[in-house]
């Protein structure tokens, strides 16, 4: 039983201070009830920059008249008092034509030339990941809008370390069979799940005995392949079981229309938006992991009415300087509607403490125009995992000071993981001096 | 000079310091050029990578260690399709992988069976078996009864057709017993699960090239073990009708039925989807799909980068199929196959049947030359607003000439010099690799890099750069056995056509392709018999694979204590 039923469990117990002889299984049930919840994070990138002339006052956050949001995010208005603003930060690896690589979540330098590069580090969501995964079955949830380029690092951000990628799930329909159908579909019941579990163990254990036959012709080198086969089978097979429990306690969300994914980067792509949003939300509120990436990045976004001459769609096109203010407002609050939204269905589905208990970490891969855009990141946290931040704020550092590690390393602290530091150790990063509590 | 630059500077040093020595392609590539994903770089032919070779007897050159190999998605893909009716690849969401240590996706020093990897199989691969489960019949008639003879009979010929050999008594008693032990769950669900063990059975995602003891320290690979791995390496797909019953008759023993069966394979594009694959991937064909370009370029889109990783690979069919399929033709062919659009794209003025279908047009004046002039390769080797002389010298340097150069230090800016005034971008990446700190590595790549500046950066023709016209004289030094000058892209094509290091290159290539691992030092042995034959097949491509299969190093392994399984 996850946090949020046990809370429900207990609310319809009615229990209260009549309850005297309950109270030995009170006190067990109120201690688990009131334990600090594992905190949650859901990292969500937006793509591209800024257009040129975008980043200007006026657009974005200040302080001018208390905390002014600005046209470009009038969607996260009335959250505003949750959720702290801040900018400009710096990341001085990688510098590439757009962005800085994998270095933009790792804060490790890259290793290759800027096609060719391979991450030379963990990412802060895998990081983070790890150390709050609790009781989830899935480490975390990797889930994209925009086709991966064998895993090209504008369409990644994750990674485990050196060279070991997280690919992004970018179709919906496979995201949702993966996260809550698949293998073992809970939508026959419970009974139905237990039972698909042991017949997935059955097939688990037979391929264990095929394996454990065939390594004995082999020399050690080729053994590592079939050992890793081995216990990543016995991993998937206790994951799996996790993820029976984790889904009893809550209930399967909608499958995404079969008709909503067309592979390719020009299909329309908003209610792939719309169809990760809900199985990121779910996946959180029901347990399955603590973790969620996001890759929110470029589309195409039929509301976005630029000509797509010249290559790729419209918001392209924007970063390019096209189209008016108008255009380029509609595409930015597209974004930060989708991070409202995004909060708003965990309040439906947990209530305002899962949503309070999630922290929502933004920011693009692009830190400032479109094109060499490394020294200006902005980044955003909705939320407010255990109180330890100090919301409804705009922090502006100058520009050069402070580089994203040091938001890496804020975004840790507001989670409860402590993280001696995060990046390359010449950034020295460190927390941001006013965003706690 | 600001701190940045000053960092850079000193980042360029370690550059220098690591190219003025001689290149060396027989030593220390680390196989790790061929982690670029959709990049140009990428798949260097250095000499490197863990592949284990071991010792032979005394006079003969080494033998390779067996391995096993997981087949790649499309590999698996195809054994699908070819063991159950009415499958798509296109149903299946197999975890795709990027180029490994020997530059192909085919790299079987990898360890690619993550939780990860295994979660999106296992989905997958079950997805499929509950699927064929539902009709039965079409797997096997009998099968509608759940009778166990049925069942022993089915599990004898679809194991074996999966396993790719004959199926084990051990093997066979173990799967009806599986199935025995889930029939109290349905019929169908007892034999959805049966299916789930042996599409995710070692035996159907791996193959192995172990081989038995045929004399004193040689294995020889077993006739099954050979169909396979001729099959996925020419075909990409599993052993046909023809190469299983020559494996269950013993006549692959015997090498010339093992090359007529190759060169029966490699006679049509249809059965040959391995050899297409390899230059695909060497050439990086894909790569372009996913390409951006800023709008300066104007008629790019989407489907012109389609288009061109279409016209490569109709290319390389027309090649291959239709010509004499030489390297000389790879490098120079005065011709390429587009279509209607992509002609228009390029300007290219010969006839082609409509805006859709495929032709093959001749290039006219344009200088363009084999491969190497193509879309594909020149918009992937460029940068999104102008050309990359560098990545485009660089390119040839490692894939053409595997010659391994060092990675850019990782603090190095990967963004060519901006506009200055009016230089060409020739002159602005001369004036800066001036630097006595850069000149090391750069005089090895922007040479060769600008040979390719007749064409801008999404592959068309191109007179002039910045108002000026077009220097686009070029020269190969330092290397091994390829110096010369020469102009443009032609006079590039041509100059390699005639190296013999080119040729020993690709021939390396195939040979890292069909091992599925890089080569190391204990290789150069079977190599330089390859080259050999390379250079008396004058350079001819499909020839070049018929010999690769004729090598000791495809069928011959050091013999292990262990045992077949």
């Amino acid at each position: 039983m996850n946090a949020i039923a046990r809370r429900r469990f207990i609310s319809s117990l009615g229990l209260g201070v009549g309850s005297y002889f309950f109270q030995p299984l009170c006190n067990r049930i109120m201690a688990e009830a009131f334990a600090a919840p594992t905190p949650k994070l859901l990292m969500y990138i937006t793509g591209g920059g800024f257009s040129p002339g975008d980043d200007e006052p006026g657009y974005w956050p200040s302080n001018q008249s208390g905390l002014d949001l600005g046209p470009a995010m009038t969607a996260l208005a009335p959250l505003k008092s949750k959720a702290v603003f801040m900018e400009s930060f710096f990341n001085p690896l990688n510098k590439h034509l757009h962005g800085n690589g994998y270095s933009t979540t790792t804060m490790v330098a890259d290793t290759g030339a800027e096609e060719a590069s391979q991450p030379a580090g963990v990412s802060f969501d895998r990081q983070i990941a790890k150390t709050i995964k609790g009781t989830a079955p899935l480490t975390s949830l990797n889930l994209g809008t925009m086709e991966a380029d064998n895993n090209d690092p504008q369409h990644t951000f994750s990674a485990d370390g050196p060279k070991a990628l997280v690919p992004p799930m970018v179709n919906p329909i496979k995201a949702f069979e993966a996260v809550f159908g698949g293998a073992t579909n809970v939508s026959q019941g419970d009974d139905g799940a237990a039972k698909r579990l042991l017949q997935d163990k059955s097939v688990f254990d037979g391929l264990v005995k095929d394996i454990e036959r065939m390594n004995k012709a082999l020399a050690a080198s080729e053994k590592a392949k079939l050992d890793q086969y081995v216990s990543s089978v016995r991993a998937l097979e206790t994951q799996l079981g996790e993820v029976v429990k984790a889904r009893a306690s809550c209930g399967s969300p909608m499958a995404p229309s079969a008709s909503i994914y067309a592979q390719g980067r020009k299909s329309p792509k908003l209610p792939v938006y719309k169809a990760m949003m809900g199985i990121a939300a779910n996946a959180l509120a029901c347990g399955l992991t603590n973790t969620v990436s996001f890759l929110a990045s470029e589309g195409d976004l039929d509301f976005m009415p630029l000509d797509a001459g010249g290559g790729f769609c419209g918001t392209h096109q924007m970063w390019h300087g096209k189209g008016s203010r108008a255009d380029h407002l509609r595409y930015y609050n597209f974004q930060y509607s989708n991070i409202a939204a995004l909060r708003q269905a965990l309040v439906d589905l947990g209530g305002e403490a899962l949503a309070d208990n999630t922290l929502i970490l933004n920011f693009c891969q692009t830190g400032g125009p479109h094109h060499n855009g490394q020294d200006r990141y902005f980044a955003l946290f909705l939320g407010n995992p255990g109180g330890r931040l100090a919301t409804g704020k705009y922090i502006q550092s100058p520009v050069g000071k402070r580089s994203m590690a040091d938001v890496f390393m804020t975004a840790g602290a507001a989670l409860g993981v402590a993280m001696p530091s995060f990046g390359s150790a010449e950034l020295k990063a460190s927390v941001i001096p006013g965003v706690l509590a | 000079m600001t701190a940045e630059s000053k960092f850079i500077m000193v980042s360029f040093v370690a550059f220098f310091a690591a190219c003025t020595g001689s290149i060396d392609t027989a030593g220390t590539a680390d196989g790790d050029h061929g982690s670029g994903q959709g990049g140009s770089q990428g798949g260097g032919q250095g000499t490197g990578g863990s592949g284990s070779v071991g010792d032979v007897p005394a006079g003969a050159c080494s033998l390779p260690s067996g391995s096993i190999r997981q087949l790649t998605p499309s590999q698996i893909e195809a054994s699908l399709t070819k063991l159950v009716p009415n499958i798509s690849a296109a149903e299946l969401d197999l975890p795709r992988y990027g180029r490994g240590g020997n530059g192909f996706t085919n790299d079987s020093e990898r360890k690619l069976l993550s939780l990860d990897d295994v979660q999106r199989l296992y989905t997958s691969l079950s997805k499929v078996a509950d699927k064929a489960a539902q009709s039965p019949a079409a797997l096997a008639g009998c099968l509608t009864t759940a009778d166990e003879t049925c069942v022993r009979g089915f599990v004898t010929t679809f194991a074996t057709r999966a396993f790719r050999r004959p199926v084990t008594n051990e093997e066979r008693d173990e799967l009806v017993a599986f199935w025995k032990s889930s029939k109290a769950a349905d019929p169908a669900t007892a034999l959805a699960l049966l299916l789930r063990r042996v599409f995710m059975a070692p035996q159907f995602l791996f193959r192995t090239e172990l081989g038995k003891a045929s004399s004193a320290g040689v294995a020889e690979l077993t006739p099954h073990e050979k169909a396979s791995a001729l099959a996925f390496t020419i075909s990409n797909a599993p052993p046909d009708d023809e190469l299983i019953a020559d494996a269950n008759s013993g006549a692959l023993s015997d090498p010339s039925r093992l090359a007529s069966h190759a060169e029966r394979l490699l006679s049509k594009p249809e059965t040959a989807t391995g050899l297409l694959n390899m230059f695909e991937e060497l050439f990086r064909v894909d790569g372009v799909v996913n390409v951006s370009k800023d709008d300066i370029f104007k008629g790019w889109s989407p489907a012109i980068a389609a288009d061109m990783a279409s016209e490569a690979r109709a290319f390389l069919k027309e090649l291959l199929w239709q010509d004499n399929g030489t390297i000389e033709g790879l490098l120079t062919a005065p011709y390429t196959v587009v279509n209607g659009r992509l002609a228009s794209f390029y300007g290219l003025t010969g006839k082609t049947e409509s805006d859709t279908k495929f032709t093959r047009v001749s290039v006219g004046d344009q200088p363009r030359a084999g491969i190497l002039g193509q879309g594909a390769l020149l918009s992937l080797l460029s940068h999104a607003n102008q050309n990359d002389i560098v990545k485009r010298g660089r390119f040839v340097r490692e894939l053409l000439l595997c010659e391994a150069l060092p990675d850019p230090p990782a603090s190095v800016k990967a963004i060519p010099p901006p506009p200055q005034g009016d230089l060409t971008l020739r002159q602005r990446i001369e004036q800066h690799s001036k630097d006595p700190s850069c000149l090391g590595c750069h005089r090895l790549m922007d040479p060769i890099g600008a040979a390719f500046e007749q064409f801008d950066a999404v592959g068309r023709f191109r007179d002039k750069d910045e108002g000026k016209p077009i220097d686009a004289r070029g020269e190969i030094v330092d290397s091994k056995a390829s110096d010369g000058s020469f102009t443009g892209l032609k006079g590039l094509g041509q100059h390699l056509a005639k190296s013999a290091q080119v040729r020993a290159c690709l021939a390396r290539a195939t040979f890292r392709y069909t091992l599925g691992r890089a080569d190391v030092t204990e290789d150069a042995c079977q190599l330089s018999e390859l080259d050999a034959s390379v250079e008396r097949s004058g350079g001819n491509l499909k020839k070049l694979f018929v010999q690769m299969i004729a090598n000791p190093s495809f069928s011959k392994r050091v013999a292990s204590k262990g045992e077949q399984p």
